[in-house]
């Protein structure tokens, strides 16, 4: 039982950054129809800047992370800018050129931080383990440091898209993109936001993801996997199904890897296969017209 | 968009019939069937230098013989993508389990022979099953559900050790023989991997053109419609996705008679990447674009990258280019040129040049048509390539969500 209780405390961990990932993919889906597949490989390079920001000095930590996401937002707003105009919204061509991007991204990433496994610790008091007061269960205080970020991201998020104009913009650009242009809003600005704050959010996730998943060549594809895993899930496009999907997926890979170590991967795909057998367009997604 | 060279053809004819009868231009006609058998002609040739490359016993056989291997599970892809309209990023994932499956059987006491049939089963069966999930979303969403479903065969050529050996792989313990043919040299790898080259890119060929081929097409064009007449568009799908699966999965076979070593690294994203890269680069909705879609990413893989350290940034940035500029990829510039070429000819067979013009002044002609063609294809290119690869400009609206 206290194994349990440490599993979906670490499930809960992975849903947090999880949710980060996949609300940005989510978000950026939802209101410019773009599939970022690149968006995997933006998170591992805001772990990897932020690596060069701390360096060994842990106490810098919130510098590195400040600067993961502020480098991540601008390399999103360079692909908004440069890239994206060039493939006038045809959806199958934004895919495939963001896929060819995960190769120059991660090729990038290779030759500035070489291929080594790295990794970021937290600083002080979030380096250390609490005992909780029952089951004497002793567990990383960086980890509910974590999950409590995520979950202070995900309230601010949905405050913002609900109660603010520029919510309620990028809401209404969800459901009808041409009527929001068509009521005077420069829905170009907005778009450049959404992907900007996207990619912000997957660098954000990048860092703070380290101290749980590591920073090595490779981990953008599992990340970019967990995303289209709860996007799948919980909906494309459907910022609430990424909160639902994130706690699915995150919960799932982590009793599956501490159960079912060997076919952990078929276990995460458990949830998939359900979701698309009873409800294709996903738990809180909405069916599109044929 | 499969008729080449038929497009400019009708115009000089009913010219010609409607002309006083003298046999003026009588030397453009072997020109312009010249001209309309252009592709077929530049394919076979293609296909005797790489069989002299193939049989050479050169360090280029290998490098051939990779670049036949994933042709096959790109011609599979392109054969779902192209006319199906559904694009797979989890390809490599059958290529993975072909492979797999002929090394685990033969890792557990089964003859090579039977290892073959063990692993293309375990392909099919596993086709069929994951082909159920895939099919019931399209568009964008099967792209990501097909994406996950390839990580997770590789996840399990990774963490399942007990069956895979992890990280290090499994080596091939024997091949499979008839009398004189046996897979242990590796001549025979490379005619057997030519022949079912061949095979596999003549039945694809003609299954494009069979009417479940049209019917895939028309799934691409508008479902609703093809629905609308009848027809099940699902098990459609159903059908060329498990099509596609099993091709990948005969790569795969020949993947590891060739490499004689499967792990998870053949499985990874990249590589699921690669093959879709190989069918955009080549021409998506050709089957035989994409053939040359592998020539250029296995020579980038292969040889650019002993010269450059960072091919793969040089290798995405072409691609990107390519889905920008040429949506129609190396095939659709090939057809622009040859359509303009053919434009040519009948402009010539069309004029009313005085005297007896001579052969040699039409092959003078025929060698400029290149320099002139260059406009054309420019003008022609988001207009119908575009259009043929739906990746074009506004050629995939929505509602493939």
């Amino acid at each position: 039982m206290t194994e349990f209780i440490v599993q979906t405390f670490n499930g809960l961990t992975l849903a947090g950054i999880i949710f980060l990932v996949s609300s940005g993919f989510t978000l950026i889906f939802g209101v410019m129809r773009v599939t970022n597949l690149a968006h995997g490989a933006v998170y591992l390079m805001g772990g990897y800047v932020a690596y060069s920001v701390i360096g060994d000095h842990t106490g810098y930590f919130f510098y590195g992370l400040a600067a993961g996401t502020a480098a991540m937002a601008g390399l999103g707003l360079l692909m908004e800018r440069l890239l994206l105009p060039w493939l006038h919204h045809v959806e199958m061509a934004e895919l495939l050129a963001t896929l060819g991007l995960i190769y120059v991204i991660d090729d990038v990433s290779l030759a500035i931080w070489g291929g080594n496994p790295l990794n970021i610790n937290l600083p002080g008091v979030l380096g250390d383990s609490s005992v909780l007061p029952f089951r004497r269960i002793v567990y990383p205080n960086g980890r509910f440091f974590i999950l409590g970020v995520a979950v202070l991201v995900g309230v601010l998020l949905f405050a913002m898209l609900r109660l603010t104009r520029v919510g309620a913009i990028i809401r209404a650009g969800v459901d009808d993109r041409d009527m929001v242009n068509a009521l005077g809003i420069n829905v170009r600005r907005v778009f450049t936001g959404v992907f900007v704050l996207g990619s912000a959010l997957a660098g954000f996730a990048g860092v703070l993801g380290v101290p749980v998943l590591g920073l090595y060549t490779g981990g953008d594809t599992t990340i970019l996997l967990f995303a289209l895993a709860v996007v799948v899930v919980g909906g494309l496009g459907s910022y609430e199904g990424a909160i639902v999907g994130s706690l699915v997926i995150g919960l799932v890979d982590t009793y599956g890897t501490a159960y079912f170590p060997a076919i952990s991967y078929v276990v995460l795909f458990i949830p998939l296969v359900v979701i698309l057998l009873v409800r294709p367009q996903g738990i809180l997604g909405r069916r599109v017209m044929a | 968009m499969d008729d080449l060279g038929t497009t400019t053809t009708t115009p000089a004819t009913i010219d010609d019939v409607s002309g006083d009868g003298t046999p003026s231009r009588w030397w453009a006609t072997p020109l312009l069937l010249g001209g309309r058998m252009a592709g077929p002609i530049l394919g076979a040739a293609c296909l005797v230098v790489v069989g002299i490359i193939l049989t050479s016993g050169s360090y280029l056989s290998t490098v051939f013989e990779d670049i036949l291997i994933f042709a096959i599970a790109a011609m599979g892809v392109d054969f779902l993508g192209g006319f199906g309209g559904l694009i797979t990023l989890g390809q490599a994932g059958f290529v993975g389990i072909g492979a797999y499956g002929v090394a685990v059987a033969e890792v557990h006491g089964y003859g090579p022979w039977a290892a073959v049939g063990i692993s293309l089963a375990t392909v099919l069966g596993l086709a069929l099953v994951t082909g159920v999930v895939a099919v019931r979303v399209s568009g964008i969403t099967f792209v990501i559900v097909t994406l996950a479903l390839g990580e997770i065969f590789w996840g399990l050529g990774y963490q399942w050790t007990s069956l895979t050996s992890g990280d290090n792989g499994i080596t091939l313990l024997s091949t499979p023989s008839i009398g004189p043919w046996n897979l242990s040299s590796t001549m025979t790898v490379w005619v057997t991997t030519f022949v079912v080259f061949l095979v596999i890119l003549a039945v694809l060929l003609l299954m494009v053109r069979s009417p479940f081929g049209l019917s895939l097409r028309g799934l691409k064009s508008n479902e609703r419609r093809l629905r609308a007449l009848g027809y099940r568009t699902g098990v459609q799908r159903y059908v060329g996705y498990v099509i596609a699966s099993f091709v990948a999965g005969v790569a795969g076979v020949l993947y590891i008679f060739s490499n004689h070593l499967i792990s998870p690294a053949t499985l990874t994203f990249s590589q699921d990447g690669f093959l879709v890269v190989m069918v955009i680069l080549g021409g998506l909705g050709t089957i035989w674009g994409p053939c040359l879609g592998a020539l250029v990413v296995v020579m980038f893989e292969q040889e650019i990258s002993t010269y450059l350290a960072r091919w793969e940034t040089l290798m995405g940035v072409v691609f990107i280019a390519a889905v920008i500029f040429t949506p129609g990829g190396i095939a659709g510039l090939l057809r622009n040129g040859q359509r303009a070429i053919s434009r040519l000819i009948s402009a010539i067979r069309r004029a009313r040049l005085p005297g007896a013009p001579t052969p040699a002044v039409a092959s003078a002609a025929a060698s400029t048509a290149s320099g002139d063609g260059a406009p054309d294809a420019a003008r022609d290119r988001s207009a119908g390539d575009g259009a043929a690869a739906g990746i074009a400009p506004r050629a995939s609206s929505g509602g493939d969500r």
